[in-house]
This record gives structure tokens, sequence and C-alpha cells, in this order.
């Protein structure tokens, strides 16, 4: 007998089911189940997975979810099982769950109404539920009769055959008592009966796990969680045979489970999801509109219009006005539009770039048609796929009122945001299993220290390791299950966050397609699937990125318009300064976007760069893509003169001869196998996207043999297809597309360009828009002091909020601003810049007086990093840390009325002035960083008596020498491409020193190397090519302040 | 079908229950009996009032 699984929950119910919805799908299908229904709680989080793993297994996948529902006849909400019988059904209960999620703050539950489940019934069936349905509840609270009361009002609301009466066996005698009632009452009323398993998990195994997630949903531990678990490991899939044996008494509640199936239609492809049309003045169509658009737009950007660019929009337009995307246009347009009238600054980026329509209406800023980019990777017909916009926007408050104007125009249910799973990963699965299981906290921090968070993981990366390297025995019953559990928790969800900046857009409303919710921001709203879920069931978004670099850029130019007096326009910005070039190809790029990081400034002298495209192709040159298909150090070989330029074949070289032969981009890609194996553009594109995530062996060979069948057919020789295909294949994973490269290197120019011309605005600027890029701002501060920068203080008075510019155009200084002090809350910060424009502060007691937002806490941090030592004391000296720190222990607590407005003068204290130490230490404690001398600096005389050698001078030494370098550890990082290696970044008075870490050294003593904020490091120096390294033998702890020197670690 | 406490070597438990009714000379017993399937021996739980 047939039997389908019509109620299963999956672990996007989060913390009520153990197993992801392709864990599921696959036990259907090894259970030869035809059909499932996921009913996840008050969501359809998990149903696209589910839907795409089932389709190829032959598995109908059912949607449907549990809707909480609060009624009086069940007194608390009750969990209601709703399957979608039809399109109709669809909407409704995406409708139903918007209602009840968008009322209810976040991380909140809420129910729906009775009547609210009426109102959205059309198209669903019901079930009457488990233990947490609603029949369970009305038997429990007021029994047969209020079952009797509750049935009778749900046959009203589901008419015909929508209503079922669930029964699930597990083998509990108070299951099977609900069970005698339900059936009773299903005769009474004449309903059918449905056989369900109400699964939680794939198999039985995976009952510890929902054990475990259970204990963290209640917040306890396992040993006190009792009756809270589960009592058997039976709610998993079964099979037919399996369901029929233990309902052999009632084989029509297993008939019915067929029956039911074959008459839920929906499938999840037929969403109706539309794209909004734009509204378009009167006798005009949107195509027409476009047009005019993209002609206008074309005037301004190409002064004078060539044949060629006129051919390419006129391909564009018309592929446009076929695939019916002229809507998506004027609808990104548009947001473009507002950007530009509100001055904020705005830049596609991706493949997007391709497109000179794209360019024309001012999306992107580089013209694909003088860099001969490729349409196809953006746009083609045979991919059948909504293109991709994403648009970079200064990150913070002009970002959210791009998004606020988007919400604003397409209304509340009309846009969201696509949602971003949050899933366990090492730590935090043994952080949590952990505390499920009763370990104490430091055993569990010991846990997590040795859980490997570097990108690069070697082959001892794994939990095993991790427990016995804590010091755990996994002999031990408790740990193992610790570690069972550990392990099958990963990549489960454990909530729903929010994607960067996908915004998804529905003509008509978005939640008829997919439920919404209220995302952790205010005013803002999710959707509830991520942006794989929304590619895979074609919903166009459009990306809208904050990037900290363009807020920088934006205030770098308001800062140049008020200081130096001159107007700087990005849109116009000719990237071709000689002085901008010689401090790139130095790799004086400290700050700068994309070429700040150290690998970049390691290829910067190789690559050499004196024009915009040697950028271009610098921004993807450092690449995991370019390294692991080792296309790096050909191309630096050749760009170097080391290696002869040569061609895989020569009827590559117009597509590889801007990158010496080597390739490097994704259109590159495309490209080959066009011009190679005689493949469309869009063929060329479902190439790359077959090859670049979710590969399968299947398709890989399909490919192969695809291209080299139309080798063959252009008489290419079987060695040189087998370069081809190796190219293709090992790069298609990775590779860049050329449009993205080139949309950032403009920002890296337009960046390198502020650096250069305009040091003290540009500094303050990214200052003011931390956290961002490479380097901590104490580095950037002092990288911009060793370029001639003034940097002062925080002074209470004169520093802002934010940090400001002091003086006259020849000589700007820049002042921090009062968000470096730790601690201080920026409505504090702003009250006392607000009262000193008022008047000037005469004494500490004065701005205690009048600024009552500063806490005690906040004046002692004041005192300590010397902001209040501009205030004088009586005698008209001036006050150091040690008397301001004396003096603010009066202030800062609740003033007596008596005492209310009395204006005491500051006496100096008999403390002593500060040591030189003890300053830095408080100027790291207090704001991450000293404006005084490097720390290194004080010691440079015991360091040099000891042979140690500066960064400036390592530099100079010859290669293969042995040297000794010491330093501030700024940054670690140990690349997924670079095979074990860790690179550290030292810096002292100086500049910066690299440092390069075999495995066998870091192995040798990891906590020096990870933990230690200064190092002396003996080695070998790796000078090649105007690239210094020094190759640690030897790192030893150095002991030259006790300040908090912070290092920016990628993992 | 009853299992718990998996997490603990010592006290793990996995049981099969029954609720058996026996015919007693003063009327019916109610019993709650079951069979700890690890020591594969049967025990009596408990009585219905």
């Amino acid at each position: 007998m047939q039997y389908a699984e019509l109620h299963a929950r999956s672990a996007f119910s989060f913390l009520e089911g153990a197993s992801v919805p392709e864990a599921l799908a696959y036990a259907c299908f090894a259970k030869q189940l035809p059909a499932m229904a996921l009913l996840d709680r008050n969501g359809l989080y998990g149903s696209p997975r589910f839907h795409f793993a089932a389709k190829p297994n032959k598995i109908s996948a059912h949607v449907g979810a549990e809707v909480s529902v609060g009624d009086t006849l069940t007194a608390e909400p009750s969990y209601y099982p709703l399957l979608v019988r039809d399109r109709a059904g669809y909407s409704n209960l995406c409708r139903l769950i918007t209602k009840t999620k968008l009322r209810a703050l976040k991380n909140q539950t809420s129910a729906a109404t009775l009547d609210e489940l009426e109102e959205h019934a059309n198209g669903l069936v019901c079930l009457t539920g488990d233990e947490d349905g609603p029949l369970a509840a009305a038997l429990r609270i007021g029994g047969i009769s209020q079952a009797r009361q509750l049935l009778e009002h749900l046959i009203a609301i589901f008419p015909k055959g929508n209503l079922y009466v669930e029964l699930q066996r597990h083998f509990r005698p108070e299951q099977e008592a609900r069970n005698h009632a339900a059936i009773e009452l299903a005769r009474e009323f004449k309903l059918p009966l449905l056989a369900t398993n109400g699964v939680l998990y794939a198999g039985p195994d995976e009952r510890r796990v929902l054990d475990a997630l259970t204990c963290l949903k209640h917040k306890c531990m396992l040993d006190e969680a009792g009756r809270l678990l589960q009592t058997n490991a039976s709610r998993h899939i079964r099979s037919g045979k399996e369901m029929a044996l233990i309902f052999r008494d009632l084989p029509v509640a297993i008939a019915n489970t067929a029956e039911l199936s074959s008459r839920l239609e929906f499938v999840l492809e037929s969403l109706g999801y539309e794209f909004p049309h734009y509204p378009v003045p009167p006798g005009e169509t949107e195509i027409s509109y476009l047009r005019t658009q993209v002609d206008q737009g074309m005037r301004e950007r190409y002064r004078t219009i060539t044949d060629k660019a006129r051919r390419q929009l006129e391909r564009e337009l018309r592929l446009i006005e076929k695939l019916k995307l002229a809507g998506y246009f004027l609808i990104v347009w548009d947001i473009v539009r507002f950007c530009r009238t509100n001055k904020i600054l705005v830049q596609g980026r991706g493949s997007a770039a391709n497109s000179a329509v794209c360019y024309s209406l001012g999306i992107t800023a580089v013209d694909p048609i003088a860099m001969d980019l490729l349409f196809e990777r953006f746009l083609s017909e045979e991919r059948g796929e909504w293109p991709d916009i994403d648009l970079d926007l200064p990150s913070g408050d002009e970002r959210e009122r791009v998004i606020q104007y988007v919400y604003q125009r397409y209304g509340e249910r009309g846009a969201a945001m696509t949602a971003n799973v949050i899933t366990f990963r090492s730590k935090l699965a043994a952080r949590e299993m952990g505390k499920v299981l009763g370990f104490k906290p430091d055993a569990l921090g010991r846990l997590s220290e040795v859980a490997s968070s570097w990108e690069w993981r070697g082959p001892d990366d794994n939990f095993d390791n991790y427990f016995r390297k804590a010091g755990f025995d996994l002999n031990h019953s408790r740990i193992a299950c610790f570690l069972e559990l550990c392990k099958r928790v990963i990549d489960l969800p454990r909530h729903l966050g929010q994607h960067s900046g996908g915004m998804v857009v529905c003509q008509g409303a978005l939640d008829s397609v997919v439920p919404l919710e209220p995302a952790s921001m205010p005013n803002r709203v999710v959707l509830q699937w991520d942006k794989d879920d929304c590619a895979d069931l074609r919903i166009i978004k459009i990306d809208l990125l904050g990037l900290g670099m363009m807020a920088a850029l934006r205030e770098s130019i308001d800062l140049i318009r008020t200081h130096y007096k001159e107007e700087v326009d990005l849109a116009h910005l000719s990237a071709d300064q000689p002085d901008v070039y010689d401090a790139i190809r130095k790799a004086d790029t400290v700050g700068t976007f994309q070429i700040e990081s150290r690998a970049q400034m390691a290829s910067l002298p190789r690559n050499n760069p004196q024009r915009f495209y040697d950028l271009v192709v610098q921004v993807a040159l450092i690449r995991p893509g370019p390294i692991v298909g080792q296309m790096t150090n050909p191309y630096l070989k050749r760009r170097m003169g080391k290696e002869e330029v040569t061609y895989p074949h020569s009827s590559l070289v117009p597509v590889l001869e801007r990158t010496l032969g080597v390739p490097l981009f994704q259109e590159q890609l495309l490209r080959m196998a066009m011009i190679c194996a005689n493949f469309s553009g869009g063929e060329a594109e479902e190439l790359r996207r077959a090859l670049s995530h979710k590969r399968s062996e299947q398709r890989m060979k399909q490919i192969e043999t695809k291209l080299r069948v139309g080798m063959t057919q252009n008489g290419i020789p079987p060695e040189t297809q087998d370069k081809i295909v190796q190219f293709v294949s090992s790069f298609a994973l990775y590779g860049f597309p050329e449009s993205h490269s080139a949309s950032f290197a403009l920002l890296a120019y337009a960046s390198a360009f502020l650096k250069v011309r305009y040091l003290a605005a540009f500094t303050c600027a990214l200052l003011n828009n931390q956290p961002m890029g490479f380097y901590s701002p104490a580095t950037l501060v002092k990288d911009a002091q060793r370029h001639g920068l003034k940097v002062r203080t925080v002074d209470v008075g004169s520093s802002d909020w934010n940090c400001t510019l002091e003086g006259e155009q020849d000589s700007l200084s820049l002042r921090l601003g009062l968000r470096y002090v730790r601690g201080l809350r920026q409505s504090a910060g702003e009250a006392l810049v607000d009262a000193r424009r008022k008047r000037p502060f005469v004494s500490i007691s004065d701005i205690a007086a009048r600024v009552p937002q500063l806490g005690q806490p906040d004046l002692r941090m004041l005192a300590t990093v010397g902001a209040l030592n501009s205030i004088s004391t009586e005698s008209g000296a001036r006050l150091h840390r040690r008397d301001a720190l004396w003096q603010v222990q009066k202030y800062g607590t609740r003033v007596p009325p008596m005492l209310e407005g009395v204006i005491e003068q500051d006496t100096s204290s008999p403390l002593k002035r500060m040591e030189l130490e003890e300053r830095l230490v408080a100027d790291f404690h207090g704001t991450g960083m000293t404006v005084g001398p490097h720390p290194m600096a004080y010691r440079r005389q015991q360091l040099r008596e000891k042979g140690v050698v500066s960064a400036g001078e390592l530099k100079q030494l010859w290669h293969n020498q042995p040297a000794v370098v010491a330093g501030a550890v700024i940054t670690r990082q140990r690349p997924g491409t670079a095979k074990g290696l860790i690179f550290l970044t030292l810096e002292d008075e100086t500049g910066h020193a690299n440092i390069l870490v075999m495995p066998d050294v870091y192995s040798g003593n990891p906590l020096v190397v990870l933990r230690e904020r200064f190092v002396c490091v003996h080695g070998l120096v790796q000078n090649q090519d105007g690239v210094v390294h020094l190759k640690a033998e030897k790192i030893m702890p150095l002991n030259v302040s006790a300040a908090d020197v912070a290092s920016h670690d990628f993992h | 079908m009853t299992s718990g406490n998996w997490w603990k070597k010592d006290e793990e438990w996995r049981r099969e229950e029954w609720d058996v009714a026996l015919q007693l000379s003063d009327g019916v017993g109610l019993y709650r009996i079951f069979r700890e399937l690890r020591q594969n021996a049967w025990f009596v739980e408990g009585l219905y009032d």
C-alpha cells in the first residue's frame, strides 16, 4: 500500500527538528516514499531546499507549515498542520504566516487567531495535529465535549474533505488514548483519518540531536530536561511497509495519505512571482521609456557615439525587450536616480558592468565597450534566469536611506531583504553542545580555543583532534557523546539572520509569494529564504551592498571641499595620474581599497601597474582562483619579462593577449569556450555556472565532452585540448569577473588618488568609517604620521564625535574624535560637543555639570586618555592625566540638590604624572592607538645593540641574508590557498615587516605566533623583485610594552 | 517503547512498556510492567488505583 508522509518537520523549525531538508528527502528516497510534506513551524524556510532535493529523486515535495493559532477552545496557542493544495492555498499560507510574524517582535512568538485562519483557509488542508496540535489541546482542557466543539468549528473553516483527523503512533500510552478519542470523533463527524509519523528527524540516530536542540531551546541541560525530551526514537522517516504494520488495524488511515497526496497539486516552482512593472508616463511602454533613458544616458556617457557602441546598445535593448526585463532595468535605474538626487555615491558592480545599457543608465561606472567586456556574462537568452545587479553604496545611514526608499516605493509587503541562515560551525557547536551536556565553561573555552577558525584547514583540523588537544579523553562516554553531537549538529540551521543587502521586490504583494518577518533592525522586513533559494526559484533580487570605502570616499570629498576648497568629482576622475601609480607601485597602499592587503602589496612591485587596466588585473590577481589555478605566478613572471608569453592556441591570442596569455577572468574562460569549441555566449555562461558551484562529476564530464567535440571540429590537437580543458575546469570555480574587477579597480584608484593628494581628508574619512579594510585604526594613523600628517589626541576642548581636520590647507592636522574613546556612547559624546559649542569648558566640574550624560566611567576614561589635559587648574597650570583622574572621582554621580549649579575650580592632585609606559598602556586601552611615538621607538636603541634591524632597514638587506626583526604584530593570516603558511605583519616606527612562518615553525610554538603582541623574529631575508619577506626560523615573545596593540587576524 | 539518559553510559535505559489488566480474585488489577532491554528482565513499575 502506498504511504506518503504528510507531516514532517526539519531543522528549519529552528531547534524543533533535527535534520536538514536534504537528509529528509534522501531518507524518503531510501524508504521508497513517493511523497512527503514538510511542515516547519510558522515558516517555509526549508521548502526550497526540500523541493530541490526531492525533485531529482522523483519524490513529491508537498508544501505546508505548522502554524501557531491561539483561540479560546484550546486556551494556549497550538500548532495547526496546514497543507497547501493549490496556488491560492499557498498565497493564503504565506499571508497568514506573514500577518502573524509581522505583528510580533523579532524572535518572539505570535499566533494567528481562528478568524485569521478562517480568512486564509481557502486552498489549504488542515490536520488535527500531534500532541502540540489543536485536538490534543482541546481533549486535554475540556475532554471529548471540548474536542467536539473544536471539530465543529474546524469543519466550518475547512469544509468538504479539507479536514483530516491525524493519528500518530509512537508507542506511548497517552498518545494511544488520544488516538482512541480521535477515531471515535472521526466516526461521529464522518471525517477521514490520516496516519502520519510526525517526523522530526531523518533516522532514529538523530533523536539525540533533537534532545540536545530541545535543551538549547529551553535553556537547560540534558540532566535536568526530563519530560521535555523524546521518550523514544520513533519519529523518523518510516517506509510504507513499516507504517502499514503500525496501523494494520486502520488501513484506511494509510490509504488516505496517498489519496490526499494526489490532491496536493501545488509545487513550489509555480510561485506566481512577478517582478514589478515600472510606472511609465502616458503613451510610453516600459521598453520605449527605457530606450529614451538609455539614449539620453548614452549621450552623456559617450561624447562621441561610435557605431560599435550603438550596435552593442541596440543588441542589449533587443534582448532586454525579448526577455521582458525593461521594468527591471528601470527599477534599478530609479534606485540609482534616487541616490544621485540625494547625493549618495552609488556604483554597480559584478556582471552588470558588462552591460552598455547599465553604463548608459549610470548604474555602472566602467565602459564595457571601451574595455571590450563580454555582455553574455551578464545576460543571455539561453540561460533563462534573471540578471544580477549589485549596487555598492556607502555603508551606514546612506545605505539605510536607499533601503527605506525601496520599502517605501514598493510597500512593506512588496519588498524585503533576503535571509541569511546561520548554521552551526565548529566553535558554536562545541560551545552549545558542551553546555547542554553540562561541561564547565573553562573546558569549553579550551575547546573553543583549539577549534581552528583559520581559513586554511589541515588534515588535523577536525573535531577528534580539537577534543584531544583540549585535553578531553575520548574514551569517556560523556565526552564521546559530546563529540558525536558536535559532529552531527554541524551545518544545521541555528537561526535566521539577514543577508547583507539582497532586496527582493514583487509586483502586487511579496507576502503571497514567501512569508515575511521582522528583521532585527527596526523598519526592516526579511523574507524566509536565503539568496540561493531565491536564485533557485527565479526570484529576482537587487543587492544593495554597504561598502565602507564608498562612505569614506564620500566623506573625503566633503572634507576636501571644506578644508582644501577643491571639488573632486569621482565620476570624472581620469585614472592616469603618475604620482598615484608611483605610490601604488611602491606598495604604499595602506588604507586603499582592495590593494592594501599584505598579499596585494607583495605583488604590486612585481605587477608594476602603469595604467588603469593594470589595476584591473591587480585586483583579480590576488584571488583564490588565479592562485589555486596557478595563474598568479606565471602572470607576474611574464609581466616582469622573466617568462616568455605563450598561448595555448593561436586562436586564443585575441582573448588572452591582455593578460599575457594567462587566463585571469571569467569572461576569458567564456570566450575561450566560444572560440575554441564554438559555444554560443549563453552556452559558455552555462558552462561557467555548471562548473562554479554544486558541480557534479557527471556534469563536468558532459561539458568536457562538448568542449572536446567543438575543439576537434576546429582542428585543435588533443594535447592542446587537454591544456584548455584543464584551464577551464580549474579556473571556473574561483575566477573573478573582469567587469567586477574593473568596478573595484575604479575604487582602488580613487582611494589611492585621495591618499596621495589629500592624505589628511582621506585618513580622517577612513577613521570615521571603521571598521573596514585590512588594518586597524592604529596602523592607519601610524602610516599617515609616517607620511607627515600630524595627528592630535582626543581633547574635550577640541574633539567632535567624529575625527576632524584642524588648521589651514597647507598645514592640516587630524584631531581624533570622541568616537575613539572606549565605552563612550555617541549620545554622551555629542552632548559634550553641543555643550562646548555653547561655551568652552572651564573645569572638570563644569563638564560634569553641563554634560550629565557622562557617567563616572566616561569621565575616568576621558581622564585616562588625556582628553581632559587641556583644562586648566585654578593656578592656570595644565592638568596631567592623574590630576584629571583625581578630579573626576568627585563627578559623574548624582549631585545633591544643594550643590546643583556650583562650579568648582579644579586643583592639581598630589599624584605623580603617568610614566611613559603607563601613558602608552592608557592610550591603547582607551583609544586603541597612540598618536605619540610607536612603542617600538622607545626600545630602538636596545634592539639595535642586540642586532635587531628595523622594518625600514630590512628592505635594504640582500636575499638569503640572516636577519632579526622585531615589532608589534598587526595582522595574522593563514590563507586557504597557502598550504598552511602563516603570514604575520610586524609594525615598528619605520613601517611594516612581512614575516613568513612555515607550518613546522608555527607548530613548534603556536601560542607565540597566535597570541603575543610583540615578537622578535630570527630568519632569512627573502628579497626578490623588490618584495621583501623574512622567512622565520625562530619567533620569540618580546617584552616591549603592556599596551594592548590590536592585531587584525584573518581566519 | 521508551528510552532515555542516552548521554550517561551507566544510567542509559531502554524499555518496552505495557499496561496489563489481570483478573484477580477481588476484581481486575491494572499494572504497568516493563522489560529492561539491556538486561532483558521484566519488572513491575506500578499499579493503577
